[in-house]
């Protein structure tokens, strides 16, 4: 399991953490850590362990968003890489996502 | 009257024979000592004389050398002049030509050291960003890495969107293909239904047969019941075969979709990265040339002025040829003046013509004198003419 999504114990938080490559291969995966946790809580993506992102990775957080009620939710992206955050920086995501 | 010594010699020889005819002997000794004395000095006399005519041969023939020499030396003088004066028209020449060479190049030094300053103001205020006539659009390179800037963020911008549309179609091909695995429960749920129907036909036939003769028509009835069971289960399989296709198809579509949706984002992140350096290069680009035009324009003021200060210079050079001009003229005078003094240099030796030189003299003396108060006059006049012009900076100008 290159995904694993923990509800943090007040169930107030979910973390989906990614290892390895964040790209289309985890597409389902990803999709089920996020559509089969409760709505309306917050969500971390931790990329402490993520290696690399391409643009279906952007697009799966889009969806994620998209899906979790668009401007309303807030999801944090932690730990990320110098390199995967500065993509992140180029494809605008400081103004959608909370990047740590 | 002075007579020559053998004719008083003579005459006193005989006076002393006369003498000694006197008989007495104390006369006749006194008479010849006088005589003696007498003859003595007119001899003394005659030789004084003589020394002084050889002394004044001496004499005169020194004259006639040094007179010659002196003719010879007037000469040389003469040819001293000439050569002078050929050096300095050639003076003149060369540095009346040489300062106009010199102010044509100052001048057109100036005018270049002008343009060259403009040159470098247009560069600055290109470079900025500034240059350019009202309502002519000029694109700077800052401006041009902008523009490309924000091509690229279009271009990413595209490219998430591309992705997250794609990312949402496989999520919407997934709930397909999830439709599609319901769908082949379904159809195995028909396919009981059907095996159900089949044998419960084979029950009914088997039940008919029974009944005999009274059961014939439901033994037909029962037999069409199978027969459409077996055919539904047919068709259920068919069925079956094209969702199993569908499904396929589906998962190719999902795979390039999936494709479409996973672009490397390298490419952009290394044009973002390339641009920003471009444009920090860029600002320092413009530093240096602004503060190198700057430097430059500083430069060319100074050139200017020292050019100025040259041209400035040059009216010295103005001056010499004036000074050179009055030098010739009075060299020209000398020289008219040695021409006249020449001939009267034998004369003066000569003893016989002699007389109207001393007046000849002087009448050159005084004509000499008139020429040198007007040559004070002439340079006085142009040192006045260059005070007219209120300082020698205006006066620099109107020369050139």
């Amino acid at each position: 399991m290159s995904v694993d999504s923990k509800l943090s114990s007040d169930k107030r938080t979910l973390t989906i953490g990614i290892r390895g490559r964040f790209d289309f291969s985890v597409v389902n995966e990803f999709r089920a850590a996020y559509e089969s946790a409760p709505k309306g809580i917050d969500y971390v993506i931790d990329l402490r362990q993520a290696e690399h992102i391409d643009s279906s990775a952007l697009g799966m957080l889009l969806n994620m968003r998209n899906h979790l009620g668009g401007d309303s939710v807030k999801i944090e992206i932690a730990h990320a890489a110098p390199g995967i955050r500065k993509i992140l920086e180029i494809s605008r995501f400081d103004k959608k996502f909370t990047i740590l | 009257m002075i007579l020559p010594f053998p004719v008083v010699a003579g005459v006193g020889l005989v006076s002393i024979l006369i003498a000694w005819l006197v008989e007495h002997w104390a006369g006749q000794a006194l008479v010849s000592a006088g005589f003696l004395v007498i003859l003595w000095q007119l001899f003394a006399r005659e030789q004084a004389t003589l020394r002084k005519r050889s002394r004044d041969a001496k004499r005169l023939e020194e004259t006639r050398v040094n007179a010659a020499t002196l003719q010879s030396l007037a000469g040389s003088a003469e040819e001293a002049l000439e050569w002078t004066n050929e050096r300095l028209n050639g003076l003149t020449e060369t540095i009346s030509q040489n300062i106009e060479i010199l102010s044509h190049s100052f001048i057109s030094l100036s005018e270049k050291t002008h343009q060259q300053n403009h040159l470098a103001r247009n560069i600055f205020t290109q470079v900025q960003g500034q240059g350019g006539k009202a309502g002519e659009e000029t694109v700077t390179v800052e401006q041009f890495a902008k523009s490309l800037d924000g091509v690229i963020g279009t271009y990413v911008e595209l490219l998430i969107s591309v992705s997250e549309k794609s990312v949402n179609a496989v999520h919407r091909i997934e709930d397909m293909v999830g439709h599609i695995d319901e769908m082949f429960g379904m159809l195995g749920n028909i396919q009981e239904i059907a095996d159900q129907t089949d044998l419960l036909a084979l029950n009914a036939a088997i039940e008919a047969a029974r009944a005999g003769e009274a059961g014939r028509g439901f033994a037909v009835v029962a037999d069409e019941v199978r027969r459409l069971s077996r055919s539904s289960s047919e068709l259920n399989t068919q069925i079956k075969e094209k969702a199993q296709q569908s499904k396929a198809s589906i998962g190719k579509v999902r795979t390039i979709v999936g494709e479409v949706a996973s672009l490397d984002m390298k490419e952009a992140l290394n044009a973002r990265g390339l641009i920003d350096r471009m444009l920090d290069s860029m600002s320092e680009l413009n530093n240096q040339v602004s503060h190198s035009v700057s430097e430059m324009t500083h430069l060319t003021d100074e050139i200017k002025e020292s050019v100025d200060a040259s041209v400035r210079g040059l009216q010295f050079g103005d001056r010499a040829v004036q000074s050179c001009q009055v030098l010739e003229q009075g060299l020209t005078a000398l020289k008219a003046f040695e021409q006249a003094f020449l001939p009267l240099l034998p004369q003066l030796f000569d003893e016989n013509t002699n007389s109207g030189v001393r007046e000849r003299l002087q009448a050159l003396q005084q004509a000499f004198d008139a020429q040198r108060s007007e040559l004070a006059d002439s340079r006085g006049l142009k040192a006045a003419s260059g005070d007219a012009g209120g300082g020698p900076a205006e006066d620099d100008i109107e020369l050139f």
